[in-house]
């Protein structure tokens, strides 16, 4: 079985329900045959760090919406988190594009390295306050899952791999993607939101039932 | 049609891999699958907002 998932590092209901769909699978009992592919979202793509900008100020202002409807929106995430065991640390947090990050998650995806990317750059956002769009940032991270050093500050310089991402994207949107996490399943089912465990436990039984009956 | 511009984007651009895009037709009949909440948490795609959607925003597409 085959799950895709578009998602961005900077997503919080992507974070959460991906771990939502790591303790069903690890109840499902064939989970060893799951396979698990990300693909690019970009939440914000025009966003600039500001430094000493706090996250709340930041998101207000990128999305003009009054800074209480922000605090209260993040507020929802963080009791969500809450209750998923999911750390989030919004004080800490830097709101930012995640372009170049994204350019560099291609590269590691085609180099068997995009799961352990995209779940490095999830904790390096939300639970270590790191800038994602600062390249010694995403050097630094990159080479910790095992990323060329040399071959990821060419790709932030000379953006190779955008057509990879510009891919991603377009599949997004002709499949219909309105909100991410967006999980497709064998290429048949879909589901977007930080649904409960035991609703994509649900999901991976229909979908494998479905596969074993064929 | 998507095809046909991504093709264009890679000729515009030399330098560009050129990128395997046979998946884009095997995902097109997707059945979306609701939810027994009222809303949906994500974050929409065209606001980069994030919190609760009703669930009707889905079933609309």
């Amino acid at each position: 079985m085959k799950i895709t998932i578009w998602s961005d590092f900077v997503c919080p209901f992507c974070y959460i329900g991906e771990s939502h769909l790591e303790e069903a699978l690890k109840k499902f009992e064939h989970a060893d045959e799951v396979e698990i592919e990300y693909k690019s979202f970009l939440l914000s793509p025009e966003s600039q760090y500001t430094p000493g900008k706090n996250y709340y100020q930041a998101f207000a202002d990128e999305k003009g919406v009054p800074l209480e409807q922000a605090k209260a929106m993040m507020g929802q995430v963080l009791d969500m988190a809450k209750q998923s065991s999911v750390s989030i640390n919004y004080d800490i947090a830097k709101f930012t594009n995640t372009v170049d990050a994204h350019h560099v998650f291609q590269y590691a995806k085609a180099e068997g390295k995009g799961n352990e990317f995209f779940k490095r750059f999830y904790d390096a956002h939300f639970n270590e306050g790191e800038v994602l769009s600062d390249n010694e940032t995403i050097v630094r991270l990159a080479k910790e899952v095992g990323l060329d050093e040399v071959k990821v500050r060419n790709i932030i310089e000379t953006k190779e791999y955008s057509n990879e991402l510009t891919h991603d994207l377009a599949e997004s949107r002709q499949v219909g993607v309105q909100g991410v996490p967006f999980f497709v399943f064998d290429n048949k089912y879909a589901l977007s939101g930080a649904r409960p465990a035991e609703y994509f436990t649900q999901v991976l039984e229909k979908v494998w039932e479905e596969k074993e009956s064929k | 049609m998507l095809n046909d511009k991504e093709k264009m984007v890679s000729d515009g651009n030399k330098e560009v891999r050129k990128v395997q895009l046979t998946e884009l037709k095997m995902i097109q009949d997707l059945t979306i699958l609701g939810s027994d909440d009222s809303a949906d948490f994500f974050c929409d795609v065209n606001t980069g907002i994030c919190g609760p959607v009703p669930e009707k925003k889905e079933e609309e597409k």
